[in-house]
């Protein structure tokens, strides 16, 4: 909704600015429709653009072989896998956590080992896994498998017993004709060199068997995260998103273990139940469900949730800020997938480079179009934001130049996020608040000047 | 009043914590005390009884017995008759419903449904239902029938349909002017939660520093709310609870305040109904998990809690004693089932309308009220208060009594359905008579796009965190006349796009979604927004934090002063009557003058009758009407013809000026004559002379006929010279044959008239 800015601040300007910017997109859903809707120009050519809204394929066929003018801007980093792959984000939390320990750090070192449960890689870390494993089977603990490359909860898999995994394990063909049957579409020239030598990579995380429940059901959430930096880190938050609900009722009996239908959350799965509804998709508003937390439980505990869960999406970010290769033409938006247990404890289950944009409802696509909107705006093509605002639309900035931004320490609320999104409401007021500043400092532009209009 | 109080008391001898209370109470007095010789013996006592902790329990349980014993009213014949036909409507239906599905009323599960049948999973069979009843048929008997009916009953006033609710019960309805009183405090001058949204307590963004301010002290009034409330949940009293949920209640106390005010107790009754869910089956059942499945687990904010809503309902109807507990009586007439069908279950659907159940005979459902379809919108919000059934149900159970219940019972009392569509069809006459008047021209009416918000209570209609902030004031200020309106609000809010539609359909566009509605901003903004001068619109959108960028100042001042900086200037429908037309006409007013209306108009008495003219010297004004009396178009009653009764220029002013058939301004084509009018001077002819001979002439030779047509038309007497002179041109001898629109033609004249 860059309206606002438009009629308060782009009035001052001579010339839309928006109807110069270019851009390319490779997807047709939500961001095209919200990059055609401020009015930027789509364009053919290659090379010649201001935004491109690229696919991951992209990024690693093309663009280590070219250079980008300082203005232009493609939405994923180089090597997001670092964070969005599941092996990888495990090593880089724990080596984040080592080097907090080693520095004497230890507020930060809990914070880090906060972020997800236990957690192996497991062709390499079989012989720990086992050992760990062979400690909680007295607790006896579920483990779930997940395959590191795929997405949408394919080759998820739950057990209770060692066997089940080792005779997965110690069968190289089905093995095979999984890996051919479906290749993994992330993969790189080094890396598929690596997975010839290893078996698949496969994560194994501690399951986690008491999920907060709402209506008897389990849940997952979706926030949404924009990284416009990494050096020096700065991080948006967006103030909406979405709780997503398993279809059946939620139990831990070992016969249900193999029922995606109870286990997983992802949409892909849930879509194929008999029971699924087209028309609300299973998707609940974040505001709604902190408004039920807030009447059903302690206040305070619920604060403290969604402060614990910035500080995951927060510490997981700053895990592999010495990683990513930091590239000023460059942002992410990252879709991160979160889980609650009973103890109201947030646990990071994923984080994805591109989120779905498409939509499934109307409420949902207003959601989309709203967020990508505010991500246009924060991204500033127009030039109308002076980059020290806190709050632009509906994202608030958790992180930046080095520095957590924060509430006051008196603040009743410790975490904007779940909050009313009121971006609307919040962009007019912004666009008025620049345009007072424009008129200060600068001399009113001769257009400006009553009596000699020029066209 | 003592036999109030002789009842609460005897209602207080049998319960157990009144003997705990008297003895603690002579214990504390047994005690030595200190300051021993202060005070009267009754003083002592009093003392004693407040130190014995059973002060509260025992004021509130007198608070609460006190509050079932308001006396009711009865009911007058003709909603009692609409009453039966509901129930016997329903009987019908679920008869109809029984032979379709090949399924007795009652019937024992053939397998009980167990707590390890497979929880995890959905159910498997599918169940093919339909609802009983949908909220047309309800809505066309409250409208429709009962207004027939009633019309029929009292024939004082034939011409006009009769209003809703105050004619039907002889109950008061309140006006915009005492309901202001009523709800005095919810003027926007006091702090109210729900107002400001207190999610953006602190902003570093910048702002205005007025919205920061208000922002702030948003946050701050939401801390002192629960700190308040959590000093008055230490000895729940309800009258004080009430009066803090009137404000607002802070959301985490939400379930605490109100299982106080209700005097909600868990008790055995949802065990009960539970084995009975377990063991037999009614046939509403599926008919109310059908509901449920189409109303709570389709909405966006619900689905999570559909089984929950699913159990909340059953349970529900499985309540025995609903249909005692509820305030306003029993929502319907019960129907009973008879004693074989309670005791074996069989294959009869056998079953009357009665009002209560004998020995072994039960109500069907138990609860006594058949479902209607969105019945289920009920329990939605209760799965946000809480999510354990047994904490929610008695909640649930308790508000429903007392409140709900009256949404959809069909009765005499006060604040029920009929009296409810009846205040609200009064205030939107008050204050949009344009758009009510609009939308009865269209052949619709505003109650029935308001008709689901009312029975439903704005569930489904509005975002779950506004329908909890409207049930706290219904809550606090103990009645639901709020739903209404609210309704009224929302009907007035979008009054000018009623205006502008031009078919029902777009009217029903325009109410389809009112989702984006604050329900406490808007309420304010109708019932005070005219007492403080201002546009009640503006300070709608002022209060929704949108502020108009001129007035904002002044604005404030208003906003946060005190109650009495208010000064009174014009009514809500003034402002709007005054905005919309610069000259105020008679027919936009709510009611028209007296003197306008049949049969006994001033203009009436004022003209002379007889006496004054006896030899009929002057003509009188006669208003005999052509059209058969009593006609109006929106009657479509067979007309009771009553000597002396005319219609009158406003009789028909509900319809609209557009529609109103004027036959009042029409002259007649015939005179009655007078020897001193215009014939006495001998203008026409055939004033003076026999002329039958004439006639007979024309008759005969009819090729003569043609002048005299023509000087017959238009005048008799032939056109005078203007006439002549502007017509010059258009005579036959220009060969103006043809009739040129805008002229008469006659003869082989064409003339301009």
């Amino acid at each position: 909704m860059s309206d606002q800015l438009r009629k308060h601040v782009g009035s001052q300007r001579d010339h839309p600015p928006w109807k110069d910017i270019k851009f390319r997109c490779a997807f047709h859903n939500t961001i095209y429709d919200v990059l055609k809707s401020r009015g930027f120009r789509e364009t053919e050519n290659e090379m010649d653009f201001d935004l491109f809204w690229c696919d991951k394929e992209w990024i690693h066929e093309v663009f280590d072989h070219i250079h980008l003018q300082a203005h232009q801007r493609v939405n994923h980093f180089r090597n997001h896998y670092e964070l969005t792959r599941k092996d990888l984000l495990v090593k880089n939390i724990r080596r984040a956590q080592r080097q907090a320990l080693k520095d004497g750090q230890l507020e930060e070192a809990q914070g880090f080992a906060a972020c997800s449960p236990t957690t192996f890689v497991l062709p390499l870390e079989y012989s720990m896994f086992v050992e760990e494993f062979k400690k909680q089977q007295a607790n006896g603990a579920i483990w779930i498998m997940k395959p590191v490359g795929k997405s949408q909860g394919r080759g998820i898999f739950l057990f209770d017993k060692l066997s089940q995994v080792s005779s997965w394990r110690q069968d190289p063909k089905w093995m095979r004709i999984q890996k051919e049957g479906e290749k993994p579409k992330l993969r790189n020239g080094d890396e598929e060199e690596e997975e010839k030598k290893e078996a698949e990579p496969y994560v194994v995380q501690r399951y986690l068997s008491d999920p907060l429940l709402i209506g008897g059901k389990k849940f997952d959430l979706r926030l949404y995260v924009l990284v416009t930096s990494y050096s020096p880190l700065t991080v948006y938050l967006y103030r909406s998103g979405f709780a997503r609900f398993s279809h059946a009722r939620f139990s831990m009996d070992t016969a249900d273990l193999s029922d995606a239908m109870i286990h997983l959350t992802n949409v892909a799965v849930q879509k194929h139940n008999d029971h699924y509804d087209e028309k609300r998709g299973g998707k609940w508003d974040l505001h709604s469900l902190k408004m039920h937390l807030m009447m059903t439980e302690d206040p305070k505990k619920v604060h403290q949730l969604f402060e614990d869960m910035q500080n995951v999406i927060l510490f997981s970010l700053l895990s592999v800020q010495k990683v990513m290769i930091q590239d000023k033409h460059c942002f992410e938006l990252y879709g991160y997938d979160i889980m609650i247990s009973k103890d109201f404890k947030p646990w990071l289950i994923e984080v994805n480079a591109s989120p779905s944009l498409s939509a499934n409802t109307v409420t949902d696509y207003e959601m989309k179009f709203a967020l990508l909107d505010d991500v246009l705006t924060v991204l500033d093509f127009e030039k109308y934001l002076q980059g020290t605002e806190d709050q632009i639309g509906g994202f608030d900035v958790l992180y930046r130049n080095g520095v957590r931004v924060g509430p006051p320490a008196t603040a009743a609320y410790r975490s904007r996020l779940g909050c009313c999104n009121n971006r609307e409401e919040q962009l007019r007021r912004l666009a008025q608040h620049l345009a007072g500043e424009e008129r200060n400092r600068t001399p009113p532009p001769p257009s400006a000047v009553p009596g000699r209009r020029r066209r | 009043m003592d036999d109030d109080v002789k009842e609460v008391l005897a209602a207080l001898r049998r319960e157990a914590f009144f003997w705990r209370a008297k003895q603690a109470t002579k214990d504390q007095l047994l005690r030595p005390l200190e300051d021993a010789t202060s005070g009267t013996e009754r003083e002592a006592v009093e003392r004693a009884f407040a130190a014995s902790g059973f002060r509260d329990k025992v004021k509130a349980f007198a608070f609460l017995r006190l509050r079932s014993m308001r006396p009711g009213t009865q009911d007058s014949p003709s909603v009692d008759w609409a009453r039966r036909q509901w129930s016997e409507l329903l009987l019908q239906r679920l008869q109809k419903l029984s032979q379709e599905q090949r399924q007795p009323f009652l019937r024992r599960r053939p397998k009980p449904l167990t707590s390890e049948d497979n929880p995890g999973k959905p159910r498997e069979e599918e169940v093919s239902t339909r609802h009983i009843v949908d909220l047309n048929s309800l809505y066309n008997l409250i409208t429709r029938d009962l207004r027939t009916r009633l019309a029929r009953d009292s024939s004082n006033r034939p011409g006009a349909m009769p209003a809703l609710g105050s004619e039907m019960s002889g109950i008061h309805l309140r006006s915009l002017e005492e309901l202001r009183l009523r709800y005095g405090e919810l003027a926007p001058g006091y702090g109210h939660l729900g107002v400001w949204r207190p999610s953006n307590s602190w902003a570093e963004v910048p702002e205005l520093p007025e919205a920061r301010d208000a922002r702030a002290e948003a946050a701050k009034l939401e801390m002192k709310r629960r700190r308040l409330g959590q000093k008055l949940l230490v000895n729940a009293y309800p009258a004080e609870l009430q009066i803090l949920a009137r404000f607002g209640v802070s959301p985490s106390l939400r379930r605490e305040v109100w299982g106080a005010c209700l005097g909600a107790k868990h008790g055995a009754a949802l065990q009960e109904a539970a084995r009975g869910i377990c063991e037999w089956e009614w046939l509403t059942d599926d008919v109310l998990r059908l509901d449920v499945a189409e109303h709570c687990a389709n909405d966006v904010s619900y689905f999570p809690f559909d089984e929950l809503v699913e159990a909340l309902v059953l349970a529900l109807s499985r309540d025995p004693q609903v249909s005692k507990l509820c305030e306003s009586g029993s929502p319907q007439i019960p129907i009973v089932v008879g004693e074989a069908v309670a005791q074996r279950g069989p294959a009869l659907s056998e079953a009357v309308v009665k009002d209560t159940a004998g020995e072994g005979e039960q109500f069907l459902p138990p609860s006594g009220v058949v479902p209607f379809k969105g019945f289920s919108n009920y329990a939605c919000p209760f799965a946000f208060l809480s999510d354990r059934l047994e904490t929610a149900y008695p909640l649930f159970r308790g508000f429903y009594c007392r409140h709900l219940s009256r949404l959809h019972s069909i009765s005499g009392q006060a604040e029920t359905l009929v009296t409810l569509c009846g205040l609200f069809e009064q205030l939107t006459a008050q204050a949009a008579p344009r758009a009510v008047q609009h939308l009865l021209a269209l052949d619709t009416s505003p109650l029935r796009y308001a008709f689901h918000w009312i029975v439903t209570g704005f569930v489904g209609c509005l975002p779950a965190e506004q329908i909890l902030h409207l049930w706290d004031r219904v809550l606090g200020f103990d009645s639901v006349e709020l739903v209404p309106v609210l309704a009224a609000a929302v009907f007035a809010l979008r009054a000018r796009l009623v205006l502008a539609a031009r078919r029902q359909e777009e009217v029903q566009l325009l109410f389809a979604d009112v989702s984006c509605v604050k329900a406490i901003p808007l309420l304010q903004a109708f019932l005070f927004g005219s007492d403080l001068g201002v546009d009640p619109w503006d300070l709608f959108r002022e209060v929704n934090g949108q502020i108009p960028d001129g007035r904002s100042t002044v604005l404030k001042e208003h906003h946060v002063g005190s109650v009495g900086f208010w000064s009174r200037s014009f009514s809500a429908s003034d402002v709007v009557a005054m905005r919309r037309t610069p000259t105020r006409r008679v027919i936009d007013s709510r009611q028209p003058p007296e003197e306008l209306l049949s049969p006994k108009s001033t203009m009436e008495v004022l003209t002379p009758k007889a006496t004054l003219d006896p030899a009929n010297r002057r003509s009188r004004l006669h208003y005999t009407c052509r059209i058969e009396d009593g006609f109006s178009p929106t009657n479509f009653l067979p007309s009771v013809t009553t000597p002396g009764t005319k219609s009158r220029a406003l009789d028909d002013w509900r319809v609209g000026e557009g529609s109103r058939i004027m036959n009042y301004l029409q002259p007649k084509k015939y005179r009655p004559m007078s020897l001193y009018g215009e014939a006495f001077q001998g203008k026409w002819n055939t004033d003076w002379h026999d002329v039958s001979h004439i006639s007979a002439l024309r008759q005969k030779y009819p090729w003569a006929r043609e002048s005299i047509e023509l000087k017959a038309l238009p005048h008799p007497e032939g056109p005078n010279a203007q006439e002549i002179r502007r017509n010059r041109n258009f005579g036959p001898s220009h060969g103006a044959d043809k009739c040129v629109r805008g002229m008469i033609r006659c003869g082989s004249l064409c003339m301009i008239p």
